[in-house]
């Protein structure tokens, strides 16, 4: 089981992290923190790469969703992409996209949030 | 971010909602109906204190430590010790623990009166009928799970966890309709779908709640 990873992305424009496996009750802490981190370092506009992600629970979504309202407190833009099939059907089930941005690839995203 | 150890359960807060301020009885909803809610309840509970989780299909303990709750702790042994290698779905759970509503109810209402938030009241009707009544000793309590929900349904913002879940409870059991007037239930319908829909043990509670209505409504069409 391959925890999921944060890499900051050599792209410029905003902070872009790729997250890699799972996103449960067991990784989704770990996520949270580095990206706080990074919210708390100054970033104002953040997307997490999904495309490596390939499992997602409850608790992973809240953790995003948490990032998300922590972002906007900050007055920043908070994004996701590159939803694989299983934590697409997540998000639409919970109806996430009414309250964060989707993109399908991570140019879309960036070009939106830069 | 969401408390992992919130001072008062969900259960709690949800009972308190759910009695009616003048008569200190539960608004009129179906037994099996608040036993459904209070399952749900207990699920949130746990998934709040990070000792469960799930995904579309199943739900699963993912820490089996106890929570020091004596609610809470009977029903994560029950989770634990189910087969690993089986995880069952949410609805599963549901009704596995609606079973045991009236008593989850019970300790949770025992709680909120050893934390002076209520007072218990048997009486009689008619010198035969037994009716009880929990009239609501410290408002605090109560005022603030209202203001939550409704905070929640005034904004546009994402809400935290600990919220969804009780805006979800609510939905489930029609509750609004005791907490807005009427114009305002119809101004923030569209709000409380959406918050309702974000967490998925409450959209369970609503569809069995749901198929309990359908089911009582049909009995009564038989009649």
């Amino acid at each position: 089981m391959q925890p999921a990873r944060l890499e900051p992305s050599a792209l410029s424009g905003p902070e872009v992290m790729e997250l890699e496996g799972r996103l449960d009750s067991g990784t989704a802490p770990l996520v949270s923190e580095d990206v706080l981190l990074c919210i708390q370092s100054g970033a104002r506009h953040m997307i997490l790469d999904c495309s490596n992600l390939t499992y997602m629970t409850a608790a992973g979504l809240r953790a995003i969703m948490a990032l998300s309202q922590e972002m906007k407190s900050y007055s920043g833009d908070f994004a996701v992409c590159g939803l694989q099939p299983q934590v697409e059907a997540l998000f639409t089930a919970c109806g996430i996209q009414n309250f964060i941005s989707v993109f399908g690839e991570q140019s879309d995203a960036v070009a939106a949030l830069s | 971010m969401t408390d992992p150890n919130p001072p008062i359960t969900i259960l709690e807060e949800f009972l308190l909602l759910a009695l009616d301020d003048s008569s200190g009885q539960f608004h009129s909803l179906a037994r099996s109906t608040l036993d459904c809610a209070s399952a749900g309840a207990v699920l949130m509970d746990l998934t709040l204190r990070q000792r469960i989780d799930n995904d579309l299909r199943d739900m699963f303990v993912t820490n089996g430590t106890p929570t020091g709750n004596p609610i809470l702790d009977p029903v994560l042994q029950l989770m634990s010790i189910a087969p690993v290698l089986t995880p069952k779905p949410i609805i599963y759970w549901l009704q596995q623990l609606a079973d045991e509503g009236q008593s989850l109810r019970e300790q949770a209402l025992r709680q909120l009166e050893a934390n002076g938030i209520l007072r218990r009241e048997d009486a009689k009707i008619l010198w035969v009928f037994g009716t009880r009544r929990y009239p609501i000793l410290q408002e605090k309590e109560r005022r603030e799970a209202k203001l939550r929900v409704l905070g929640v349904i005034l904004r546009d913002d994402i809400p935290d966890a600990h919220d969804i879940m009780l805006v979800a409870l609510a939905h489930a059991c029609d509750l609004f309709r005791h907490i807005l007037s009427d114009h305002e239930l119809v101004q923030a319908t569209s709000r409380i779908e959406q918050v309702a829909k974000m967490d998925l043990i409450g959209q369970a509670v609503a569809k069995a709640v749901t198929e309990i209505e359908t089911a009582i409504a049909m009995a009564s069409g038989f009649r």
